[in-house]
């Protein structure tokens, strides 16, 4: 599935970099989010193609103590934007999105490897560590400033791999949405140029 | 249909938002949800088998299994097993009630343990104790050691888990055990907890201290485990005290155990 996914992003970068080979913008995006795995607050920055269908940056979250935290998480995240359609002037809308993240957790009982206290292999999953797949919504305005490009809001559900691993084995008493769990945030994308025009 | 789009998004936001709050997830690693999870769940189901004591009848039959991590269908089966025997007084689980350690695990059994017409109590186990596990167990069963009596047997449920704590001479807690065995009050002892003191993860500068102190009552008749995910029963260091381990519930085989006047009386229960 994830060599799929990775494979599915490379072919289309290809496609479109020899789509359009004049590079004279870098398109970015910065994110803030709400929930989804990665924090109570989450924020990021992404760099997105200039066929704006795929996102790939990073992600920081916390969730501070009275919210069952205190845990941090450092996020690499792909997205891939299949569909886009512009629904009236200013509004698009990217109805299907997808792609995986990969979360370093960070908390008091949550270091990178396990303790010394273990041997090798005694737990087999990664300890904190988490690989999260996602499907998302997104809707957005277009600014069409000369940096701020759009804004947009969307909607994720996310799943990771402790998650998917609990529930194969136990298609009687955990259903799919038992594992799936909600995210929602805000993003602005920019138009940077690379060059100044005269 | 262009134009019901933005609409259609708008309604399926509002929907799923508003269908339950803790489907927003912080992370997987947190330990408490915005609605709230189960709390002091061990005292409760104390509480409820005491409520129903019925000092008529000395015989207490007891469901034991343990190593529920992971096997949530297996759970369901066994809880509507169990439903069907009104002659159990409760169900014991040695422990690893999770895999992971992590707070969806833990409603998930909880959700299936819930449906349960009988007390259930939990001792903790190795796995539930990685990642934020411990603060969760603590906070929906309660203390990791604790005891109570009924129909005259002492339950002392206690953490036995020495390699997650690196083997630092404290776990399992021999003074807090000491003090549970010196008590006068009932007739006989039985002790719960997840590693049995002769496994690799016990920690085998305790292993004398802890069996030692065990024989040393001699109504002290039995020691239940988990760890092993399966069954073994035997009189192991050839004093008084039977220890035994029981299935991981996977297995779809748990142990009845009746206790009659300090009598064992072992039946294996398919599921």
């Amino acid at each position: 599935m994830r060599s799929l996914l990775v494979s599915f992003l490379l072919f289309s970068n290809t496609y479109y970099a020899q789509e359009t080979p004049k590079r004279d913008s870098i398109k970015l995006v910065t994110s803030a989010q709400f929930a989804g795995s990665t924090g109570l607050y989450s924020a990021g920055v992404s760099k997105v193609s200039r066929t704006e269908k795929i996102e790939l940056g990073f992600l920081c979250g916390y969730v501070p103590s009275s919210f069952g935290g205190p845990l941090a998480s450092l996020v690499l995240k792909f997205a891939y934007n299949p569909f886009n359609f512009k629904i009236i002037n200013k509004i698009r809308i990217e109805p299907f999105q997808t792609g995986v993240f990969f979360a370093q957790n960070f908390g008091d009982n949550l270091d990178v490897i396990w303790g010394k206290q273990y041997p090798k292999g005694y737990y087999w999953w990664h300890r904190s560590l988490r690989t999260h797949f996602f499907i998302s919504t997104q809707v957005s305005y277009k600014i069409g400033s000369k940096s701020l490009d759009r804004i947009a809001a969307y909607f994720e559900v996310n799943t990771n791999d402790l998650y998917l691993y609990s529930f194969f084995p136990n298609r009687k008493s955990i259903k799919i949405y038992d594992i799936f769990f909600f995210g929602t945030g805000l993003k602005l994308y920019f138009k940077l140029p690379l060059r100044l025009k005269h | 249909m262009r134009k019901a789009i933005p609409g259609i998004f708008i309604l399926l936001i509002f929907l799923t938002t508003s269908s339950g709050c803790d489907k927003f997830e912080y992370s997987p690693y947190q330990t408490e949800t915005l609605k709230g999870i189960p709390k002091d769940l061990n005292n409760i189901n104390i509480l409820k088998l005491l409520a129903n004591e019925n000092t008529d009848d000395d015989t207490v039959t007891i469901l034991y299994t343990g190593d529920s991590q992971r096997f949530y269908d297996e759970l369901k089966n066994l809880v509507t097993k169990v439903n069907t025997m009104p002659e159990i007084d409760l169900m014991v689980l040695s422990g690893d009630l999770t895999d992971f350690g992590t707070l969806q695990e833990y409603l998930w059994i909880e959700r299936e343990l819930k449906k349960l017409n009988i007390p259930f109590l939990c001792t903790i186990g190795n796995h539930d104790l990685t990642a934020n596990g411990e603060a969760i167990f603590v906070n929906m069963f309660g203390q990791k050691n604790y005891s109570f009596i009924y129909k005259g047997y002492k339950f002392i449920f206690h953490d036995t888990n020495g390699r997650k704590y690196g083997f630092d001479g404290n776990i399992p807690d021999i003074t807090w055990l000491s003090k549970e065995i010196d008590d006068t009050t009932p007739d006989w002892f039985i002790g719960v907890s997840h590693i049995p003191p002769y496994d690799i993860d016990f920690d085998e500068n305790l292993e004398l201290s802890y069996k030692n102190l065990f024989a040393s009552k001699k109504n002290f008749i039995l020691s239940l485990h988990g760890h092993l995910h399966s069954t073994s029963d035997s009189y192991y260091y050839n004093d008084s005290v039977r220890y035994m381990t029981s299935n991981a519930v996977v297995k779809n085989q748990a142990i009845l155990l009746k206790l009659i006047n300090g009598r064992i009386i072992k039946q294996f229960i398919e599921y």
